[in-house]
């Protein structure tokens, strides 16, 4: 099923909608979000957590994390 | 519209001071919000609070008598004589708010009275930086600025506003201390968005350059540590791809109550939260905007963002599509890089009766 999502990059300024299948991992909706923004490109790695803060593991999906229509994500880049 | 029509010779976007009310987009559509709600949508107690005491006492000095200022080391007289002179009405019946206010009080209604202005003041302080925020810090000559978007926030609003509340022993709004903070950045970070979503305005927005940023960390001194590598990025894009390499393609996240990108306060300090209920997510921009939602659930809840209705495919998700959905004929009438797209009328003083 796709999933609508909210997600906010660390480096970034704006909240960003991510349309995406929720058979995907939480790494490549970090991924995603990342792609589409408009700070430098870093690499490196990810942490993503829910709205209340929770850190996501990286190779669940984004339905096994919990993440669901109109959720917020946060991607930290360091 | 005055304005508009004198300037139409020179740029056909100017046909949108009639226009933009009665569209779609985005920004009109932030902005019909916050006046359904203040004014046209509320009973006279509420409007003459909300309007007359906390928009024109509190907020339109900022907009008609600095912008006025602004104007005249611009050169443009007519704009300048044009706010001046609306400031003059807006001095008049300002002063409804402050007899509809003192009776609310001695009639029991304090914690009412505080609300109402506590919710104006928020909604009042998003639509300014939005608008006035970023047009005095970007779009202004650098020769024409005198002050910042900040200090004359704290002059001309703050300050003021502080003693009308003291004039009628009321307290700051709950959630000054953000205000404060935001003062710093949102208006700035709002800039970004307004530049890589700049088709889907009608109007034109400036990369700042050299000179403009030495002067935006001047006045604000992490404004280079924040978004110097932001803009840099923006340069370099456009550099290596031109200039559709510098707009961005994705959905912005929008806030279910001021209808502005969810974009506070900067990178790093994001105060986005959400909201469940019948059913139904709703994504806010801040603490206070869910806060205002919470207390009229009944009044905000149906209303629909221009990404709810893209989502729900109510409006066209092709980009092309929704520019015709929100009223811009593209790409005559859709914003573009102000400097780059430089017409010759923009470096001359504007010719005035």
């Amino acid at each position: 099923m796709r999933v609508y999502l909210f997600g906010f990059a660390s480096d970034d300024f704006l909240g960003r909608v991510i349309v995406t299948p929720d058979q995907r991992t939480v790494a490549q909706l970090a991924d995603q979000l990342v792609a589409w923004g408009q700070a430098p490109e870093r690499g490196g790695p990810v942490t993503v957590r829910n709205e209340a803060g929770d850190i996501l593991d990286p190779a669940a999906t984004i339905s096994a994390a919990g993440l669901g229509n109109g959720d917020i994500f946060k991607v930290e880049r360091r | 519209m005055l304005i508009g029509h004198d300037l139409l010779a020179h740029d056909g976007n100017f046909d949108w001071t009639h226009k933009a009310f009665h569209t779609n987009q985005w920004l009109i559509l932030a902005a019909r919000h916050l006046f359904d709600d203040m004014f046209l949508a509320a009973d006279a107690i509420d409007l003459a609070i909300q309007l007359n005491f906390v928009f024109e006492t509190g907020f339109t000095n900022l907009q008609f008598m600095a912008m006025a200022a602004m104007a005249d080391r611009a050169h443009h007289h007519l704009f300048e004589k044009t706010v001046a002179s609306i400031q003059t009405d807006e001095a008049r019946h300002a002063q409804i708010g402050h007899p509809v206010l003192r009776t609310l009080l001695e009639n029991g209604s304090r914690e009412r009275a505080q609300y109402l202005i506590d919710k104006m003041w928020w909604r009042c302080w998003r639509l300014f930086l939005a608008l006035t925020g970023t047009a005095t810090e970007y779009l202004a000559p650098l020769s024409a600025r005198t002050r910042s978007f900040k200090e004359f926030m704290t002059e001309w609003v703050t300050e003021q506003f502080m003693k009308n509340l003291a004039e009628f022993d009321l307290e700051k709004p709950w959630f000054w201390d953000l205000f404060i903070e935001e003062l710093d950045y949102a208006h700035h970070s709002l800039q970004l968005g307004l530049y890589t979503y700049r088709t889907t305005l009608w109007f034109d927005v400036a990369m700042p350059d050299r000179a403009e940023r030495a002067w935006l960390n001047e006045k604000y001194p992490q404004w280079e540590e924040t978004y110097g590598a932001l803009w840099d990025q923006l340069e370099l894009r456009w550099e290596a791809g031109g200039e559709a390499n510098t707009l961005a393609y994705g959905l912005p996240a929008l806030c279910n109550l001021c209808q502005l990108p969810a974009l506070f306060i900067r990178p790093g300090r994001n105060t986005a939260c959400t909201l469940e209920m019948g059913g139904r997510r709703y994504l806010f921009c801040s603490e206070p905007c869910r806060w205002i939602f919470e207390q009229e659930k009944a009044r905000f809840a149906d209303h629909n963002s221009v990404v709810d209705r893209i989502v729900a495919g109510e409006a066209p998700g092709k980009l092309t599509d929704l520019h015709a959905w929100m009223g811009l004929e593209a790409p005559v009438e859709t914003g573009k890089d102000l400097r780059r797209g430089l017409d010759p009328w923009r470096l001359d003083p504007v010719p005035t009766a």
